[in-house]
């Protein structure tokens, strides 16, 4: 009975995903919401650092990037916002591929520093480019169309919304890692040396990964703008990028519940630190070097 | 451009401040091999305690003495007590708890200082200017590039003339060796990083006039020392140095002609570099 | 014809000369020791012939081709496989993983992200024929973390036998090697395929006469002598040069 659970946890999990919003009320399905659209961007992440070996300090550039484009195309274009999504995406792609070309030409620290100067560019630009982005105000005020007949104001069909994009989410990247692609990426962050000794072109494949987790942080953007109807250059702040690392070290790197559950710990813990204190940065980044310090694996962290 | 002279003489006061950052930070990697993304942190710590400082002795020049002292104290026990404890990790891990403190020390420093922009007056001395040509030029400025200037061959000297920089030049190579050659590496990790620290806490204190104090501050500042050091070349003092007077260039020609776009001078000077040499001007290229 | 050609090879560091005007042939199926004492310049030799380190000047011809400078994943395309004198394994991957990984590169499939890559009966029969060629098929699910010292070292040179390489370079394949796992990795390496070219370099003298058919001696990044190993034995420079290490 206990193996058959551990075997088939995936279903029950998306049952109780599936059955979650009466259950929940309408104030914590939104949380569930926001969590689902974070687990998405933090798995993106961990393919790149859990598996892939690239530590990236700007993936919440692509964050950006798709929320951005979602709002800007439909505010200019009249298009329905959900069909914004796949734009998003390929947008989010193609800028992807561009940097991860440039950063990874270097390794290690100073493809960290790069990740990280990209990212602020793209914060300056957004907080200057006024007319297109809105500044630090943001940008909102974009019609949520209806599905069907439901309204996705809805806190309930909202959430049914974005429940099928977290769960092929998950289970694309699942499937990527453990496919012939997947397995190259893995043996990247293994030995990169030993990679280019039997004949991978190391670069083509970083590139790659790059790319793919860019995707996927494209959509978690694009989902979040829709989510909240609001996007402002917060969401491009260093920091940001910080934080979603944090959320899938916590987490347990490597590992794809790892990060998912990390997202759920960060947001529940910020939810409810700050509404107990205005101190709750510090006792995020007191949490964060503690945990670093005893528990680096992470809760759901297999052996470094 | 008739006051091109005094842009380029801004540019070297930038280049300067975001040398005293580069210097410390680049050593570090180059010998520790610790990366510290609160190295901004210490920056801004600088600054707020200097500000308190000189109002507290009623003198400019006393915190800017005392500051970096207290702050190179403080990072003397921050790398006794942390740094230490993950110098030998993955650098994901040091990446991760020095993050952890830039959230730590910017609570901290609102909590004390607030979130409103504060000034830190110039000395009295320094409070005027000096004509160049026909512009005014303040003299406090001048004393910045005179300080950066002061501080890098001083920092250049320690590293090629004495017995202690020939070890630390050692170590930046080959850890392995310099810990051969029987020198108290503990002890040099200590100094060198608190050297850093009080560095970047001297420049937080001598921007203070400038650039102002604000939340952010060290976020900014931080990334515009990663887009030098990357620049310059990593664990390079040359590369800081001429990386810092490249950089600090590019950002003020942006403040001064494009404000809208400024950043993006600086960022397509690296984006530049990177695609002709991505180890930097100064950097080793890894192998393979 | 020689299947791999080094010809006049320079290579330093600073004011330190490793690579001194080297000049070395490599038949097909030839086995071929490089020795030489501790700084002789033999690790940075292979380190050239495999790509990680560029030359300063010379050439290097592998299969008609010219190599020197070309990165090392062109270089094992092009028909060059090595092993590693400290152990460069996928740690945290099982036996089978790692030689899996070595095969898929010269099979593929690399590029497809939807299909089971544990399900790819061909890749999975390629791998654990290789395991059992170098006799480690009893430990294919064991990790890399798990094995013994000795069962990395062969695991070293499967991973790079997985290539179907022309040339196989091994850097001190038993180094750090209990003398009782010695004679298995001496094994080994003669049950090599005689159409694959090995450089060996060795410190071990009893392994490299039970496998070369040539020698060369490596002294301060030079050439001192090369030859079959009756000559190199009885050579007086190369005996005047290992005076004292008792390894002749």
């Amino acid at each position: 009975m206990v193996e058959a659970l551990r075997r088939h946890w995936h279903w029950l999990a998306l049952a109780l995903l599936i059955a979650a919003p009466p259950l929940l009320g309408r104030y914590a399905t939104g949380l569930l919401s926001e969590i689902l659209i974070t687990g998405i961007f933090a798995l993106s992440l961990d393919l790149l650092i859990g598996f892939t070996g690239l530590i990236s300090f700007g993936h919440a550039l692509f964050f950006g990037l798709g929320a951005y484009s979602v709002v800007i195309l439909t505010l200019h274009t009249g298009i329905n916002v959900l069909w914004c999504i796949p734009l998003a995406i390929a947008i989010s792609a193609g800028i992807g591929a561009t940097v991860g070309a440039l950063c990874t030409r270097a390794g290690g620290v100073t493809f960290l520093m790069l990740t990280m100067a990209f990212c602020q560019m793209f914060y300056a630009l957004a907080v200057h480019w006024r007319s297109m982005t809105g500044g630090s105000d943001g940008l909102g005020g974009f019609d949520l169309p209806d599905i069907g007949p439901w309204s996705l104001n809805t806190p309930a069909v909202m959430y049914w919304f974005i429940l099928p994009f977290f769960v092929l989410s998950y289970a694309m990247l699942t499937r990527l890692i453990a496919s012939p692609l997947g397995a190259i990426l893995i043996g990247i962050r293994q030995s990169e040396t030993r990679m280019r000794a039997i004949g991978y072109p190391v670069q083509l494949y970083k590139i790659t990964s790059f790319t793919i987790a860019a995707a996927f942080a494209g959509l978690s953007g694009a989902l979040f703008a829709i989510f909240a109807g609001f996007i402002s250059s917060d969401v491009l702040y260093w920091t940001r990028s910080g934080e979603a690392l944090v959320m899938v070290v916590l987490g347990g790197i490597g590992t794809l519940s790892g990060p998912v559950l990390g997202a759920a710990i960060f947001l529940l813990a910020k939810n409810l630190v700050s509404s107990y204190t205005h101190h709750w940065l510090l006792v995020v980044g007191a949490c964060f070097v503690a945990s670093v310090l005893f528990r680096p694996r992470g809760l759901l962290g297999r052996r470094r | 451009m008739a006051d091109l002279p005094i842009q380029l003489l801004n540019g070297l006061v930038y280049g300067m401040l975001l040398f005293l950052l580069s210097a410390g930070l680049s050593l570090i990697f180059g010998l520790l091999r610790v990366i510290n993304l609160a190295h901004g942190s210490f920056y801004m710590l600088g600054a707020f305690i200097g500000l308190t400082l000189s109002q507290f002795f009623g003198n400019f020049w006393m915190s800017l003495i005392t500051a970096p002292i207290l702050v190179g104290l403080l990072g003397v026990a921050f790398q006794l007590l942390f740094i230490r404890r993950v110098d030998r990790r993955p650098q994901l891990d040091q990446v991760l708890m020095t993050f952890g403190f830039t959230m730590i020390f910017f609570d901290v420093v609102q909590s004390i200082w607030g979130t409103a922009i504060r000034q830190l007056a110039p000395p009295a001395a320094l409070s005027g200017s000096i004509l160049i040509g026909t512009a005014p030029f303040p003299s406090y400025r001048l004393f910045l590039i005179a300080l950066g200037l002061t501080l890098a061959l001083l920092l250049w000297l320690g590293l090629e003339r004495t017995r202690v920089g020939a070890m630390v030049r050692a170590g930046v190579d080959h850890r392995a060796i310099a810990e051969g050659l029987g020198a108290n590496i503990d002890l040099l990790f200590t100094a060198i990083f608190a050297l850093s620290v009080a560095l970047a806490a001297l420049a937080g204190v001598a921007a203070g006039p400038v650039l102002g104090l604000y939340p952010g501050m060290d976020g900014e500042i931080l990334i515009l020392c990663f887009i030098t050091i990357v620049c310059g070349g990593m664990g390079s003092l040359r590369g800081a140095f001429i990386g810092s007077v490249l950089i600090g260039q590019a950002d003020n020609f942006g403040r001064a002609y494009l404000p809208e776009f400024a950043s993006f001078v600086v960022f397509a000077v690296m984006i530049a570099l990177l695609l002709a040499r991505p180890q930097g001007l100064f950097g080793q290229r890894a192998h393979g | 014809m020689s299947v791999l050609s080094v010809r006049n090879l320079r290579k330093s560091f600073g004011g330190l000369v490793v690579t001194n005007n080297v000049t070395l042939d490599l038949a097909a199926g030839e086995r071929h020791a490089l020795i030489g004492p501790n700084g002789a310049g033999k690790t940075s030799l292979v380190h050239q012939l495999s790509g990680q380190l560029s030359p300063d000047s010379g050439s290097i011809t592998l299969a008609g081709r010219p190599i020197h400078g070309l990165p090392p994943e062109r270089i094992c395309r092009l028909g060059m496989g090595r092993s590693f004198q400290r152990n460069t394994l996928f740690t945290d991957l099982t036996a089978l993983e790692n030689i899996r990984l070595a095969a898929q590169s010269v099979t593929g499939p690399r590029w497809t992200p939807l299909s089971v890559i544990a399900k790819n009966q061909r890749l999975q029969d390629v791998a654990t024929d290789t395991l059992t060629r170098i006799g480690l098929a009893h430990r294919a699910d064991t990790t890399v973390r798990a094995l013994s010292y000795g069962e990395c070292r062969q695991l070293e040179i499967g991973i790079a036998i997985a290539c179907q390489p022309k040339v196989m370079l091994l850097d001190e394949p038993t180094s750090g090697v209990a003398p009782s796992e010695t004679r298995g990795i001496t094994d080994l390496i003669r049950g090599l395929p005689s159409s694959m070219a090995i450089l060996l370099v060795e410190h071990d003298m009893d392994v490299v006469f039970a496998v070369a058919d040539r020698i060369t001696v490596l002294h301060r990044g030079a050439v001192l002598a090369s030859g079959r190993p009756d000559d190199i034995a009885r050579d007086q420079a190369v005996r005047d040069v290992y005076l004292g290490s008792g390894s002749f």
